[in-house]
Formats: structure tokens, C-alpha cells, sequence
């Protein structure tokens, strides 16, 4: 992704992501890691989710978030970027891509849908 | 000129939106109990603000990043999430009071109980958010907040003793009641030190866009226009001195407020009390609501914006529709709404350091600020003062409690 060394939890994790149009698309919440034996770690991906930051302070938090989630939006689980998709532009991570064309904004536009446009009528 | 202008603009919304009920109530409560001896904690007070409000300005303008942005980066999402859910717990509570602070106001013009106009306050409060704009809400409710400007006008007219308002400048031990004169000392500094207030501050920069260009306008505006607000509630305390004072009692409810500017003006000084009191808790639900639901969005890096059509951002919409709500069940649950008031300035005082303290932090990372970090001054006045209130909260609030 980036040819300048980085501390992963200090200058990765928790950062804000922007998409194609740079508009907030939410932020890091955990970083996915390949760990083989015999081999390095690599980092293949970020995650993006209150489900994963959830799980960074309480488990059952985190699964009752889940199934909130899973009722509302239909998703599955945490949405993850690939490690390579990602890029600084300026001070944020971007990923090439409409925000609203991936889940991650799958609550805001059920929101949207349901209560914002329904309202209106 | 242009800035000139806007200097001008920001020190009279900042005085317009400085009073609200948190600040009239506890203030009331200073002079009524004790005389002029707690003007220290207004001036205490009125200081840290200026000083935090002042900070928020720079940072926003210098980093071009919101304080929780930051927050969130530096110390990770879970420390993120407890910041947030301190601010929440007890912004909630202080928005309860403002909701119940307009609803009073209705009551004392109509005569119909509080409890009716809660739901037309919130379903108001929400229109405004929902329909209108950053600028209508910092300018135009800051503007008509003017209107509290009659404290000073009551004050004056009532005849203050000089001598004894001076004395009140300086620390003292109470001569009676000393739990209950600690409870209001910290009930005071929450009410001045509100952290909403610098929260909504420094998003403002941002929604106005403010740069480095920014600083002298943002030093001005904090200084002159926090300093005129607590004016205003050193105002509110004098009337309450010269009005309850005397009779030596406490203020027991919204009817007692409003003798403070009818005693002293007559039939034009209660109702200029009502749109006073009306117009400033209004102004504060506004701006309690929309801290809140920036702290939210800011935090987990939603589309955020109160120019932006709700539709755009759905989660921030709903979000600060979701806080009013809570806020007004809160009024409805039946509370006393002056004591709910008392008990949410104090909880503020109390859990300033758990927001103050990080900002703290950021204001001195060069990471963010470059060559705009703190002096040891600012960083000195902020340090000591919100952790005073928090050793002052936890010890007078249960005294407090266990007195009444």
C-alpha cells in the first residue's frame, strides 16, 4: 500500500477512510493479519464496523451489536478492505471506490430508506 | 473590516449563547445562599472556558481536524468509547435540564404545567436541527439570546453592594452550610465549563472552515466573549443576592427565578425573564444535541454535517433525533427539573478531567498544532481548575446528597 514505514496500531488503526470521492466511509477498526508458520506476518486487509470495534472492548458487546447488524442491514460481518486497495491521500486512508457501492454504508443507507425517505413520504 | 466583523459577531453569539439554565440556576442559587462570596467560582469558571474555548478554536483551525477525530486517533477507539460514553451520560442529563429550562419558560407564560410542553420543545428543537443550518443556529438563536443581557440590567437597577461584590472575588471558607456551599461552588464550575460548549465550538470551525488565518479572530472571540458571558452570570447572582438574599433561602423553583429581574424591573422584567430563560436553554438544547451527535459521527468517521440535508447524513440526523428524545423522556420521567439541573452541573465538574485531560494531551502534540501548541500558562489554568472541580465534585456531591 505505502512505501513509507508505518506503525501499525499507531498510524493505521483507528485512522479515518475516505472513499473514491473522499467523502467518510468510517474508520479502521482492526487490522487482519496472515499468520503461517514459518512465515512473516502479512497484512492482507482492514476492517470496518462498530461489530470489530465493539469487539475491542467486550465479546458479548460486539455479538449483540452483530445481531443488531445482521437484522437491519443483512450483513454478515465486518466489512474488510484489502490491504493493497488502501492509500494516504493527504492525512486520511482512501480506497478507490463509492462508499454507498460497498456495505459499509449499509446502515446509514437503511436509515436513509427506511426512516429519512419513508418520513417524507 | 471583514474580520472585524466577524470578531464582532463571534464575542456577541459567544455572549448570546453563554447563559443557559445550568448557569442561572447555579448562579441564583450562589447569591440567594451565600450573598456575593461564590463570585470567585463564576470567575474560576469563566476562565477554564475561555481558555478551553480558545484551544478548540486553534486546534480546529491549525490541524483542520475536530476534536474527536483526533481523540478517537490518538488513543485508539476503546479509550474513544469511554471518553464518549462519560460525555454522553452526563450531556444527556445536562440536556434533560435545557429541555426542561424551555418548557419552564412556557409554563411561566402560559400557566400550563411543564410537562405539556416537553414534547412541542423536543418536536421545535428537532425542526430546527433538521431543517435549518450551522449559521442559523450558532447566529440567529446566539442573537436572540441577547436577551439575557436584562440580568445585567436588573442588576444594576437593583443597586449591588460594590464592596461585598469585590470581596467575592477572592476565595473564602463559608460561614454556614459549608456542604452546600461546595455543591454550588462545583455546581457553578460545571455550568461555566460545560465541555459541549468547546465541542461545538471547535466542529463550528470546521463547518466555517476556519485556518491558521483564524487565530487572532478565535483569541479574541473566546476571551472577550466567554468573559462577557460569565459577566452575565456573575449578573444573574448579583440579582439573586439583592432579591432571595435577604430572606436567606434557597431557590425551590422556576417561579423563585423569575423574581430575580420582576422584583427589581417589574411586569417588563418577567417577561423579559421568560424569552431570556426560553431562548437560552433553547440555544443550549441545540447545541447539546449537536455536540453529541458530532462526538458520535466524528468519532466513528461518519458523513457528518449540520449544513448537509439529513437524507446525506442519515446516522448524524438520527443520531442527535434519537438524543432529544432521550432528553425529553428524561423531563417526563417527572424529575425536578432544578434538581436534575443541580445534579448534571455537579456530574459535569465532576467528569471534566476524562474529556479536558486528553484534549489536553492533543493541545500539546506538535503532530497536530505545530507551532501553535499550549504555553504552560493555558495548560496550567485547564490542569488545575478541572481537576479542583472533579476533587470538589466527588466530595460534595454525595455531602450533597446526604444533607437533603
Amino acid at each position: 500500500m505505502m512505501d513509507r514505514p508505518e506503525h501499525l496500531v499507531a498510524d493505521v488503526l483507528d485512522e479515518q477512510l475516505v472513499d473514491a470521492t473522499h467523502r467518510n466511509a468510517g474508520r479502521v477498526d482492526g487490522v487482519i493479519a496472515v499468520v503461517r508458520s514459518g512465515h512473516a506476518p502479512r497484512i492482507i486487509a482492514v476492517e470496518v464496523g462498530a461489530v470489530t470495534l465493539a469487539a475491542r472492548v467486550s465479546r458479548r458487546l460486539a455479538a449483540w451489536i452483530a445481531r443488531v447488524d445482521r437484522r437491519l442491514t443483512g450483513r454478515q460481518g465486518p466489512v474488510r478492505i484489502p490491504w493493497d486497495a488502501l492509500r494516504y491521500r493527504d492525512r486520511y486512508l482512501q480506497f478507490d471506490a463509492d462508499v454507498d457501492a460497498t456495505p459499509i454504508n449499509a446502515l446509514e443507507q437503511w436509515l436513509r430508506v427506511h426512516i429519512i425517505e419513508r418520513g417524507r413520504g | 473590516m471583514k474580520r472585524v466583523l466577524q470578531i464582532a459577531l463571534g464575542i456577541v453569539t459567544s455572549v448570546g449563547g453563554f447563559l443557559e439554565i445550568g448557569s442561572i440556576a447555579t448562579a441564583a442559587q450562589a447569591g440567594a445562599g451565600f450573598g456575593y462570596r461564590l463570585v470567585w467560582s463564576i470567575v474560576v469558571g469563566t476562565a477554564c472556558i475561555a481558555f478551553l474555548v480558545e484551544m478548540s478554536g486553534r486546534f480546529a483551525a491549525c490541524s483542520g481536524r475536530t476534536i474527536p477525530d483526533a481523540l478517537r486517533e490518538r488513543f485508539g477507539g476503546p479509550a474513544f468509547l469511554v471518553i464518549f460514553g462519560v460525555m454522553l451520560c452526563v450531556s444527556i442529563l445536562v440536556l434533560g435540564a435545557e429541555m426542561g429550562g424551555v418548557a419552564a419558560a412556557m409554563q411561566l407564560a402560559t400557566g400550563i404545567a411543564l410537562r405539556w410542553w416537553v414534547a412541542p420543545v423536543a418536536v421545535l428543537a428537532w425542526l430546527i436541527l433538521w431543517r435549518g443550518t450551522f449559521g442559523i443556529i450558532e447566529n440567529g438563536v446566539s442573537l436572540l439570546g441577547l436577551v439575557t443581557v436584562v440580568f445585567v440590567v436588573a442588576a444594576l437597577h437593583g443597586g449591588p453592594d460594590y464592596g461585598a461584590l469585590a470581596r467575592g472575588l477572592v476565595p473564602r471558607l463559608p460561614d454556614h452550610r459549608p456542604a452546600h456551599y461546595w455543591f454550588v461552588a462545583v455546581s457553578v464550575l460545571g455550568a461555566s465549563i460545560s465541555p459541549y460548549l468547546y465541542y461545538f465550538y471547535s466542529s463550528g470551525a470546521i463547518e466555517d472552515k476556519w485556518d491558521v488565518s483564524y487565530l487572532g479572530v478565535n483569541r479574541w472571540v473566546a476571551g472577550i466573549g466567554m468573559g462577557f458571558g460569565g459577566f452575565l452570570s456573575v449578573a444573574v447572582l448579583v440579582c439573586a443576592a439583592i432579591v432571595l438574599g435577604p430572606s436567606g433561602g434557597d431557590v425551590q423553583g422556576y417561579r423563585d427565578l423569575s423574581r430575580l429581574t420582576t422584583e427589581i424591573l417589574g411586569r417588563p422584567g418577567f417577561w423579559l425573564f421568560v424569552a431570556a430563560l426560553g431562548i437560552a436553554c433553547l440555544g443550549a438544547t441545540l447545541e447539546i444535541a449537536l455536540s453529541l451527535a458530532y462526538l458520535l459521527a466524528q468519532g466513528l468517521g461518519w458523513v457528518w454535517g449540520e449544513d448537509l440535508e439529513p437524507r446525506r447524513s442519515a446516522r448524524f440526523s438520527l443520531s442527535y433525533t434519537l438524543i432529544i428524545a432521550i432528553g425529553a423522556l428524561i423531563v417526563l420521567t417527572g424529575a425536578d427539573p432544578l434538581q436534575l439541573t443541580n445534579i448534571s452541573m455537579a456530574l459535569t465538574a465532576a467528569a471534566l478531567p476524562v474529556g479536558v485531560l486528553p484534549f489536553l494531551v492533543l493541545m500539546n502534540d506538535r503532530a497536530y498544532l505545530g507551532e501553535h501548541t499550549n504555553g504552560p500558562l493555558g495548560n496550567a489554568v485547564v490542569l488545575v481548575i478541572s481537576v479542583l472541580a472533579m476533587v470538589l465534585g466527588v466530595i460534595s456531591i454525595p455531602l450533597q446528597i446526604a444533607g437533603s
